[in-house]
């Protein structure tokens, strides 16, 4: 094995895991998979930046999905695309406030809620979630503020002690 | 505002457990190591940004079609999705396009669109193309019961596509349900300007080549992804990848002769006759089908404008129920996408 397929190898292994994750995070099961698929197959045919490699990785899986769910839309059919992924649990359901919380997620600017669950669900620094966001880290923490700060005021209501 | 908030978010988070790798990802990993490396491309891409790992030949290639707008959010009735569903709509049994049903082989009749297709006038000058579509599919959804449901989506697609530096515009609208008020909101993707490099080459603006080996090697890359497992070979990807092309910038007159004329090359496909297609215009249709008993065992329908060549119109027929709700029966159209402008204008804010 030649030292770059070695590599790739180990950065697979390393980190495949964690860009299906951020697919499931963010569509059904069968796409995170083509997702996670076509994000290694960029950093194989590319190669990736020698540091810190996952945050790329994120980057080029946030616009393979964003492309992939444009592509489905239009051409293809009986997709399964709503479909939860079945072959993961999922925590959140047995959760109230879960629920309540990706609600008001999806609520958000795309912009915001990529910024918010980069550095909870992905548990990226925010150094590294904004290389993942492709901006700069001033403008990401700008961009993390406004995503609390809306999503905060989204939750405001339905908080426990408010319901109370 | 404090990190509870974070915490929160953390908790929520629908995929919290690492786990090793399955067979699946074994499968990816090996069909990837199988895929040619471009030596010059890994070679400029160390040190590139993240935010420009989007801007690539692949995803380029994967970015065949316009997003999807976002003007109503409908709250999920399914627990456990991030995003906003909405309500599914019945899901309905198209009829196939009533074309010959026995067909005869394509190859004189697709030389001879390709001869109409040359004479045609080159497109208008501009520094946007402008494509404008329609389609209409049948989907399917896991349903909080634990059924499969059906439902029918229709979206009306725009794009505007600056090739001097890959900025233009989008403005999308999926329409969800029997009243066709809804539209569904989907990650990643906003309407309106967009910002230079969202549209890459060669993809979208890059001529079609007429020599046959690079047209070729176009369409091998443009279809041959994992995304698109689209079955029926090369020929498949030939019948796909006219279709796709014609949804992805403006096509001149030698570009619609050289596909045309490429298809004709193809077995398997068979001239079906006249047809009117969803829109209400008149055509010729072209069928092509993939094997019984593959991934996508279905029919493929291409209809084009007898005078000029031009794509109008792509369908897809499942042959076979697997791919279709269960209460809709086989054979069924489970996709139409209709063409219904590819041109140039000067201008984002020019709607032709």
């Amino acid at each position: 094995m030649r030292d770059d397929e070695a590599a790739f190898t180990a950065l697979f292994e390393a980190h495949y895991d964690s860009v299906l994750r951020y697919g499931r995070r963010r569509t059904d099961e069968q796409t995170a998979r083509d997702v996670a698929a076509e994000t290694f197959l960029v950093a194989w045919r590319r190669g990736v930046p020698d540091d810190d490699p996952l945050p790329w990785l994120y980057g080029v899986a946030r616009n393979c999905l964003a492309n992939a769910a444009r592509s489905s839309r239009r051409e293809t059919r009986a997709l399964p695309r709503l479909a939860g992924p079945s072959a993961t649990p999922d925590h959140a359901d047995a959760s109230n406030d879960a629920t309540v919380v990706r609600a008001a997620l999806a609520l958000l600017p795309e912009r915001d809620r990529e910024a918010l669950l980069l550095v909870t669900w992905e548990d990226l620094p925010t150094r590294a979630a904004a290389r993942a966001a492709g901006c700069s880290e001033s403008a990401f923490a700008v961009r993390l503020h406004r995503a609390r700060k809306r999503l905060a005021a989204l939750l405001e209501p339905r908080l426990p002690t408010e319901i109370s | 505002m404090t990190d509870d908030l974070l915490v929160r978010v953390a908790a929520a988070d629908p995929a919290p457990h690492a786990a090793p790798l399955d067979d699946g990802a074994r499968a990816a990993f090996a069909t990837i190591v199988a895929t040619p490396r471009s030596r010059r491309r890994a070679r400029r891409a160390r040190g590139d940004a993240a935010g420009r790992g989007g801007r690539v030949a692949l995803v380029g290639a994967l970015a065949a079609v316009a997003a999807t707008a976002y003007l109503v959010v409908v709250p999920s009735r399914d627990a456990g999705l991030l995003w906003p569903t909405a309500y599914p709509a019945a899901a309905t049994r198209r009829e196939p396009l009533p074309y010959d049903a026995e067909g005869v082989p394509a190859r004189p009749y697709l030389l001879a669109l390709a001869e109409r297709a040359e004479d045609q006038p080159r497109q208008p000058a501009g520094r946007y193309h402008y494509l404008r579509g329609r389609s209409e599919y049948l989907g399917r959804k896991n349903l909080p019961n634990g059924a499969i449901g059906g439902f029918d989506v229709t979206q009306q697609t725009e794009e505007w596509i600056g090739e001097h530096d890959g900025s233009g515009r989008v403005e999308d609208f999926e329409v969800v349900g029997e009243g066709g008020e809804d539209v569904e909101r989907l990650p990643g993707r906003t309407n309106g300007p967009q910002p230079p490099g969202t549209f890459t080459a060669p993809f979208y603006w890059e001529p079609i080549p007429s020599d046959p080996a690079a047209l070729r090697e176009r369409l091998r890359i443009q279809e041959d992804t994992p995304q698109r497992r689209i079955g029926g070979g090369v020929p498949g990807q030939y019948f796909n990848g006219l279709y796709r092309v014609w949804t992805t910038k403006a096509i001149e007159p030698d570009e619609s002769a050289a596909l045309l004329r490429a298809l004709a090359d193809q077995p398997g496909i068979l001239y079906r006759g006249g047809v009117t297609d969803r829109a209400g215009r008149r055509g010729v249709a072209f069928t092509l089908d993939t094997e019984p008993g593959t991934e996508r065992h279905e029919r493929r329908v291409l209809v084009l404008d007898e005078g000029t060549g031009a794509f109008l119109e792509f369908e897809e027929e499942a042959r076979t129920g697997t791919d279709l709700p269960l209460d809709v029966p086989a054979p069924a159209v489970t996709s139409v996408t209709m063409l219904l402008a590819n041109t140039r204008v000067d201008s984002t804010a020019v709607r032709p």
